[in-house]
């Protein structure tokens, strides 16, 4: 069966456009599963030629596993496409993913650019290439079957919990949210996700005409990190707080962007819904020395005297590895609400996080794992990176702090501060640490 | 009044001295349009043509008057 036709069931299928963004740094050279719009594929082939930048994409009117076995893809820019299956593998360098991200977006044609799971940047063929190149063929066959593409990354091959979850100490927390209420306020969710079955979820929809549905994928990849379940459906672990009562206020529409005063509104909402920990994977960029919009200061800080606490990502408008770092955005950067930096892998910086050089409040606060982060998207599972997947890392985290220490609002901030790991970074980019469970 | 473009902001209200309402009601009549009264937080959204802008800000409880933003996931 095409994958396509796997997803006309979806009544989001439609809204979907690019699931996955992993910044254009030199992680994400590797291998790519690019799904197509079902009936767009010759399109599709068109489009990433002539404006994706593909050098040559072969195709394939069927799949056999001697193609799948054969299928190798020597050169970035190269690709396959694989026309009843709805989806290309390609392989992508820096510079061709934020060609291909970019123009992609909006383009119908193009459903999503996921990092196949058989990415691994081995030189050789090795086992680890060989064992990530099976999980790939998996993948493919799964879809085939009609289940959920499953993108497994290195980290996760084999384990039991992403490496974010072991970066902050989650697997070895007794801890689970139980009675904790952690609102999202992001693109929705995708409440037929079957690892969120079960779940108690509470949600509004502040964007005309959008349901809490998620049909961007951001929100349900957000919601998953924070709360997702203990035993995913399945793959690893990637959920914190998984007995916390989830809130959901799509605040972001299902193009990624705030509308009217859905922002505020939301976060009101929260407020009004006594949520303990608010987490607002969203910014709007801010310039060096301009400062903090005060109506944001009065919304922070009015949550941390009633006991509940706001969480903000940091923001990704900087390109570390040419030295330019950007301030901490908006609304982050209020003395009052936690700026979440992000982490690599190797807890190095990650190269688009922002840093806290406007003062007035602008510092990072707190860092989280925020590249290639394994987490629920519509209909699966898939990678992002971003100070957006560090937010909920750090408001799951709190979660945890807030169930076994019954601290709330300035005492909860504290907490997680001052258990935050160290790390051998500028507190300007990290601020106390990456965050740790309890 | 010539139609000009409409700016959105946050009002910030000091609302400890002064009532959320009545404020809104003064915001109002000084030209603000499409309000949104946040009672926990005792803000005040709405949108405003340029030339009333800094008539809001003379109105008795009103902290800062402010742009308001547009935001993306990050």
């Amino acid at each position: 069966m095409p994958v396509g036709k796997k997803s006309s069931t979806n009544p989001q299928k439609d809204k979907i456009s690019v699931t996955i963004v992993v910044p254009p740094t030199e992680v994400a050279h590797g291998d790519y599963l690019i799904t197509l719009a079902e009936g767009g594929e010759t399109e599709a082939a068109a489009f990433l030629e002539e404006k994706g930048g593909m050098s040559s994409m072969s195709s394939t009117e069927e799949l056999s596993a001697d193609q799948l076995g054969m299928e190798v893809l020597p050169r970035p820019g190269s690709g396959t496409l694989f026309f009843r299956l709805g989806v290309a593998v390609a392989k992508l360098d820096a510079n061709h993913l934020a060609r291909l991200q970019d123009v992609a977006q909006g383009e119908k044609s193009i459903l999503a650019i996921e990092r196949a799971p058989i990415f691994f940047a081995a030189s050789s063929w090795d086992q680890a290439f060989l064992q990530g190149y099976e999980a790939g063929v998996k993948g493919l066959i799964q879809s085939l079957a009609g289940l959920s593409v499953q993108s497994t990354a290195i980290d996760e091959a084999g384990g039991t919990a992403t490496w974010g979850l072991n970066a902050t100490r989650v697997e070895a927390s007794r801890a689970t949210g139980r009675g904790v209420r952690v609102a999202i306020l992001d693109t929705g969710l995708d409440l037929l996700h079957p690892d969120f079955a079960g779940r108690s979820i509470q949600s509004r929809s502040f964007i005309v005409d959008e349901p809490v549905q998620d049909g961007h994928g951001h929100g349900t990849h957000c919601a998953g990190t924070a709360c997702g379940p203990r035993k995913p459906r399945q793959g690893p672990r990637y959920g914190i707080a998984h007995e916390a009562e989830i809130f959901i206020g799509k605040v972001l529409s299902n193009s990624g962007g705030s509308r009217g005063r859905s922002v505020e509104l939301g976060m009101e909402w929260a407020l009004a819904n006594r949520c303990d920990i608010i987490s607002m994977s969203l910014g709007s960029p801010v310039l060096p020395n301009q400062g903090p919009i005060q109506a944001y200061e009065r919304i922070g800080s009015r949550a941390l005297s009633a006991g509940m606490m706001f969480v903000a990502a940091a923001g990704n408008d900087s390109v570390r590895r040419r030295g330019l770092i950007n301030p901490v955005g908006s609304p982050a950067n209020v003395p009052s609400i936690l700026a979440v930096g992000a982490l690599d892998q190797q807890l190095a910086v990650a190269d688009f996080s922002n840093g806290g050089i406007n003062g007035n409040g602008g510092d990072v606060d707190i860092a989280g794992p925020g590249v290639g982060v394994y987490s629920s998207i519509p209909g699966g599972y898939g990678l992002k990176s971003g100070t957006s997947m560090a937010t909920p890392h750090i408001a799951g985290l709190a979660a945890l702090h807030a169930e076994i220490t019954g601290h709330r609002g300035r005492a909860l901030w504290e907490a997680l501060t001052e258990s935050a790991k160290a790390l051998p970074l500028a507190p300007r980019d990290v601020g106390s640490g990456i965050g740790q469970a309890p | 009044m010539e139609k000009r473009a409409l700016q959105s902001v946050l009002v910030t209200v000091d609302d400890q001295h002064h009532d959320l309402d009545l404020v809104a009601r003064a915001l109002e009549k000084a030209g603000l349009v499409d309000t949104d009264v946040l009672r926990f937080s005792g803000i005040i959204g709405g949108s405003v043509n340029e030339a009333q802008l800094a008539g809001l800000r003379e109105i008795p409880g009103v902290e800062n008057v402010e742009a308001q933003p547009v935001f993306h996931a990050s």
